[in-house]
């Protein structure tokens, strides 16, 4: 059996919406009783729409955000307990690489700095040893010696996520979050940066959660793939499985919606109607029950349990056989 | 049948900057038939979207902006037009839909007054009249209780909501041409779906011309019957969209198309990559301008330029010096693979 490095369970994010005087009225669903597991030297990949809550899991399994409920386990230590000092030094194996390389580089930081920095934090060598090793990452990500004394604005696109890629890398962590590292991207550099994302794997035998919403991504990068819709996880499985035989009505749907890349297939889609449901005032029932074109009255009335099809592919559906 | 509307010949548009004269689109010809949609791809800086504002000449005449060139649309030169008749052709005969729906809309009016300007400005009807056939056309694509929409203001609607009222206003003036700037881009893909499907069944229906402006291959080999790939300002490739995928005979387009991750078949090991970035537009390399970033290029490719020329196929042209010896090539390739079973 594969080491599992990560287990979350019933992970729930919810924000609060305040009204006059600061009284809470609603909350934001957010995340809503999502459990995963990451094992060690796997992809596995988050893909969903916008709003369903996928960023917000990752940033919540790493303790970015305090999350309302569940608990995450990392290597045995409950994540969401330990204290800052334990957390800090955690740290150094959970890292985030984010989707915009504009905004997460300090614009008036030198690029050089900004990865000793890190280094610095952890209280991790000398000035000439943090200096080198931040000199070999560098170069490991495909940027040159003379990028190192320059400001993020002097950088294009994709090399500004070679360097957010870096400054993950250089603590050698055990687990990345990426976050939509390629979604701002051109096809060209996107390929770049994927292929140095698999290269680096291979290398360090690093753990990814790739969160995205570009299914051709997925599918190029993931082992398994997570779907989530309305801060629900409505379907997980490797990831030909999930290509193949998608069971969820939502992952077809999604699945169908992608434009095939062969001109001579104009394939039939499933349009979905209308719009995504108001994640503060989620449907009764099944999330997905508003717009699915199967729904049955229980969809409407009850949640759906956890029903395994094999023992890699779990749906979230009544109507699973 | 195959009536031209539009038709670009030798387009070149470039500014005035603080760095000197930038030629952002150099030489563009192609045209555009009636009920065709035509795709003009590339990656970010080679010039889709300067080409598409320059047909409706929405840069700074007066200090920045230069065009030189023909295009014609029904027979007339835009460029030869005043400001004046140029105002009536933008919304009326040509209209424009733009990637960012929320800043492409005005604000503080509502999405029923948005509809109805041109109407009132190009066709000269009654407010009423306006009014009703401003519900007419939200209902046209498709959003649900028109006569309430009508009334709202934009940050009340959805993203895909809000695209669809922009195609609306695009679409009041029943244009001969329709210029789609990623429509899509900003979107996810189920609204992506609903989208394109709109536009398609729109362009059947009014046989209106459709230029889609996109850096995503998946939606151009879905969508559209024709392809320009564009490089640093200039067309590289042009054809069938079939013959493009299937074939692609200009080093860059077979790039772009390598290095999307498929949906069906075996997934490579390793995704196909374009060495490099896009050169900015004062480093336009000398000769061919792909050459620094080709695996093909031969010291002639980085000293000629090229010409765009027909590949013998109809409607096929290609900017390439050594297209016949790479189509070769790369189809002795394609039979050794099928041979060992690839």
């Amino acid at each position: 059996m594969r080491e599992e490095i990560l287990r979350a369970e019933h992970i729930k994010m919810y924000f609060p919406i305040r009204g006059a005087l600061g009284k809470i009225r609603n909350y934001v669903k957010a995340v809503d009783d999502v459990s995963l597991s990451l094992y060690k030297g796997e992809t596995y990949g988050l893909v969903g729409e916008t709003g369903c809550g996928k960023s917000t899991l990752g940033r919540t399994l790493i303790r970015l955000l305090k999350a309302t409920g569940g608990t995450v386990t990392y290597k045995g230590k409950n994540l969401f307990t330990i204290n800052e000092k334990e957390l800090r030094r955690l740290c150094r194996e959970l890292q985030m690489v984010f989707q915009d390389p504009y905004t997460s580089l300090n614009p008036r930081m030198r690029v050089g700095e900004a990865l000793t920095e890190v280094l610095k934090i952890q209280g991790i060598g000398d000035k000439d040893a943090r200096m080198a090793d931040a000199l070999s990452v560098f170069e490991k990500v495909g940027l040159l010696p003379e990028h190192f004394y320059r400001f993020p604005h002097e950088f294009s696109g994709g090399q500004r996520q070679r360097i957010g890629l870096a400054r993950a890398l250089i603590l050698n962590p055990e687990l990345i979050i990426c976050d939509e590292p390629v979604s701002a991207l051109d096809v060209s550099v996107q390929s770049q940066i994927i292929n140095l994302l698999l290269d680096m794997q291979e290398e360090r035998g690093l753990t990814y959660l790739f969160i995205s919403h570009d299914m051709s991504v997925i599918r190029y990068i993931a082992d398994r793939v997570g779907v989530m819709y309305l801060g629900h996880l409505v379907e997980e499985a490797p990831v030909d499985d999930l290509f193949l035989s998608p069971s969820h009505p939502y992952t077809q749907v999604l699945l169908s919606a992608v434009p095939s890349d062969d001109p001579h297939v104009r394939k039939e889609r499933v349009i979905l109607e209308g719009d995504l449901p108001s994640p503060a005032n989620p449907p009764a029932g099944c999330v997905f029950s508003t717009r699915c074109p199967y729904a049955k009255q229980i969809c409407r009335e009850k949640k759906p349990e956890c029903t395994d099809i094999n023992e890699t592919h779990r749906v979230y559906c009544h109507l699973t056989k | 049948m195959s009536e031209k509307i539009l038709e670009i010949e030798n387009l070149s548009t470039s500014f005035q900057t603080e760095r000197g004269i930038m030629k952002a689109v150099d030489g563009v010809s192609f045209q555009v038939k009636k009920g065709e949609v035509l795709g003009l791809v590339g990656e970010s800086g080679c010039g889709k979207s300067v080409t598409s504002q320059s047909i409706l000449r929405l840069y700074d005449e007066k200090y920045t902006a230069r065009y030189e060139g023909k295009i014609l649309f029904d027979g007339r030169d835009l460029l030869a037009l005043s400001e004046k008749e140029m105002r009536k052709i933008r919304g009326h005969e040509i209209s424009m839909i733009f990637q960012d729906a929320l800043s492409s809309l005005n604000p503080v009016f509502t999405i029923g007054n948005q509809i109805m300007e041109p109407l009132l400005i190009h066709q000269k009807l009654s407010k009423e009249e306006a009014k009703k056939q401003a519900t007419e056309l939200l209902r046209l694509v498709g959003i649900p209780m028109p006569e309430k929409r009508a009334e709202q203001y934009p940050h009340e609607l959805s993203g895909g909501m809000r695209q669809r009222v922009m195609i609306a206003v695009a679409l009041a003036c029943r244009p001969k041409l329709l210029i789609a700037d990623e429509p899509t881009t900003a979107l996810d893909v189920t609204v992506q779906a609903q989208i394109m499907d709109l536009i398609l069944s729109l362009n059947k229906k009014f046989s209106m011309g459709v230029i889609l402006i996109t850096h995503d291959l998946s939606v151009v080999a879905e969508t559209c019957s024709r392809v320009a790939v564009m490089y640093l300002g200039q067309i590289v490739e042009e054809g069938n969209v079939c013959e493009i995928f299937d074939s692609p005979s200009h080093p860059y387009t077979r790039g772009l198309i390598q290095s999307i991750p498929r949906m069906t078949g075996e997934r490579a090991r390793r995704l196909y990559m374009i060495p490099g970035t896009v050169p900015l537009l004062n480093q336009i390399p000398s000769g061919c301008r792909f050459a620094p970033r080709c695996p093909y290029a031969l010291e002639r490719c980085r000293k000629q330029t090229q010409e765009l020329l027909e590949t013998g196929t109809k409607g096929h042209r290609v900017r390439c010096m050594r297209f016949t010896e790479l189509e070769a090539f790369h189809r002795e390739k394609q039979a050794d693979g099928e041979e060992c079973g690839i």
